[in-house]
């Protein structure tokens, strides 16, 4: 239990106060008095005694209604206090009420309603974020499962050889969901350093289009890149790498065969923009604001099907925000697809 | 070879026994690092593959106080962690190399494999496998006495999978390895993938036996098969 003084420290310090002040006025008043002879005392042998009886008076005096007028005032504080720490709990939708924003008390009021904001955003991000995992990692679970009480009633070597696969392919699915799930949890990790610098985009458009060239030929697709050699842009090249590996692979994936991918960049005032551009379906525009959400799939049995966890746009984001430029998605149905990456320009 | 385990999961302990073992590793279990120190003392180790969390005395602490008393044997640190400080100070610590749980059996075996060889001769410029050969210099590759034309990519693929040849490589291993891609997120299975197939093209059409072989849900290795 804490003492008396601990829990009551700012009262009695405000009661001092307002004793200190009292004194104050008094000795100005006998000062004043005296001074201008309305006072005059017969015997001035008793004053020192008199003056030192009448201050301590007054001292408790002010002491006793400081004390009362600082609890008074202290109130409002304590309830606040006790309703933020109720509220804290559940916060949902519910904030203390603000008399007058201006004044201390309603900055800390809003400070507080603020903080328990924050609080409920946080509290339904982690539901959210513990309901996505629970579902996707049930998939792959039940999946295994499945196969394996299924295999357990085999004799066949080869149907066992291939169950036995069939699960490895399944945890290897979850080891890189969580891989990527980390990634983006996990944002401030080292092991990412973020080392944004000046270099030429082209390197990375090559580099990109180099890797997947070969995948996209195999889809009659050709990637071709329109970027000048010498545009400029400050990024974090594996960052910005890992954005566009998966914007381009996206497109490769579900743009039909024979159609070309175009990677381009160039430069807009204080901008370099790089964009990802296909002749695919499209993306309808009720997907479009929920794309770059982590476990959102447009077609989820596709998504799934073609071995995807539902986190590369999300980690598009993710590296593109890192490294100081911003993401956007400008699609028509039947069209096709442009993502548009904004990197900060290295001119000034 | 002689190995050494410490690893304080029976299960995963259990497995990776039996497993190094069907490769011809001799293999010893210890569950805590006090027993695996008692261990290293008192016999002789090629290898150990030694665990970052481990009850009572870490990973770590073993580590520290092998290197101090100057016993050199190459030591494997797994760990659960993916942190580059940790790997860091594995290394820095004295471990020769370290793998990330959860980490694929195949992988494993292949950095045992490279950690014993590594105090041997240097590799030959030349190999051969089956009726392929493989001229690192030149980057030329034979098989059957007929020149393979391979893409620069093609053939650094083809040399990984001879350089172990009969063991099995993940696509982790291959990304890493062919690809340089030193995180483990950037998506590069479908780029394998359509390289494996480029290559199983090249190197087994028109041939009965086949070398190129997928091994669902692990990786691909190069192994003489005649299709059933």
């Amino acid at each position: 239990m804490k003492s008396w003084w601990q829990r009551r420290s700012t009262r009695v310090r405000l009661a001092l106060w307002y004793a200190v002040a009292g004194d104050f006025v008094l000795a100005l008043c006998l000062a004043a008095a005296l001074g201008l002879g309305v006072w005059q005392p017969e015997n001035h042998h008793d004053l020192p005694l008199l003056l030192t009886m009448g201050g301590a008076v007054v001292t408790l005096l002010f002491v006793f209604i400081g004390y009362f007028i600082a609890g008074f005032v202290l109130e409002p504080v304590r309830e606040t206090i006790e309703l933020a720490r109720r509220l804290s709990m559940r916060p949902e939708g519910r904030r203390i009420r603000v008399t007058n924003p201006h004044d201390e008390f309603g900055e800390l009021e809003t400070f507080l309603n603020e903080l328990l904001q924050r609080l409920q955003g946080s509290f339904v991000e982690l539901d959210r974020l513990a309901a996505d995992v629970s579902h996707e990692l049930r998939t792959p679970l039940t999946a295994m499962r499945t196969v394996g009480e299924v295999a357990l009633r085999e004799r066949n070597p080869a149907i066992l050889y291939d169950a036995v696969g069939s699960m490895l392919e399944e945890i290897r699915r979850m080891n890189q969901l969580i891989d990527r799930l980390l990634l983006l949890t996990r944002g401030d990790s080292d092991q990412w350093p973020v080392r944004p610098k000046p270099g030429p985009v082209r390197n990375v458009l090559m580099e990109v289009s180099e890797t997947l060239g070969m995948v996209a030929t195999d889809k009659q697709q050709q990637l071709q890149i329109d970027c000048a050699d010498d545009l400029r842009a400050i990024f974090d090249p594996a960052l910005l790498r890992l954005a566009l590996m998966n914007l381009t692979q996206n497109a490769i994936r579900y743009s039909p065969p024979g159609r070309p991918i175009f990677l381009r960049a160039s430069a807009e005032e204080r901008t370099v923009v790089v964009e990802v551009a296909d002749e695919g379906p499209g993306i309808a525009p009720e997907h479009q604001q929920k794309i770059f959400q982590r476990f959102y799939r447009v077609d989820e049995a596709r998504s799934r099907a073609e071995g995807g966890v539902g986190l590369g746009l999300a980690i598009v984001k993710w590296a593109v925000e890192r490294t100081g430029g911003t993401v956007e998605l400008e699609s028509e149905v039947g069209r096709g697809s442009v993502f548009r990456v904004r990197l900060p320009s290295a001119v000034s | 070879m002689r190995l050494l385990i410490v690893e304080d999961d029976e299960k995963t302990a259990n497995a990776l026994k039996t497993g190094l073992e069907k490769e011809a590793f001799t293999v010893a279990v210890a569950h805590t690092g006090e027993d695996g120190f008692f261990l290293l003392n008192t016999e002789p180790f090629d290898a150990v593959v030694l665990d970052w969390m481990l009850p009572g005395r870490g990973g770590i602490d073993v580590l520290k106080t092998l290197r101090a008393r100057g016993i050199k044997t190459p030591i494997l640190f797994l760990t659960a962690r993916d942190a580059v400080d940790d790997r860091v100070l594995a290394l820095k610590t004295g471990a020769d190399d370290y793998l990330v749980k959860p980490f694929a059996f195949t992988e494993l075996v292949a950095r045992l494999h490279s950690l014993l060889r590594r105090a041997t001769a240097a590799e030959p410029l030349k190999k051969a496998f089956a009726d392929l050969v493989v001229d690192l210099e030149a980057r030329r590759v034979w098989r059957a006495d007929k020149r393979i034309e391979l893409t620069p990519r093609e053939f650094d693929l083809l040399f990984y999978l001879m350089r172990q040849a009969g063991e099995v490589a993940t696509r982790e291993m291959l990304a890493k390895e062919v690809w340089g891609e030193t995180n483990r997120v950037t998506p590069l299975d479908n780029v394998i993938d359509v390289h494996i197939a480029h290559l199983r093209r090249k190197v087994d059409e028109g041939h009965a036996i086949k070398l190129v072989h997928t091994v669902r849900g692990v990786g691909f290795v190069l192994r003489e098969e005649t299709p059933a």
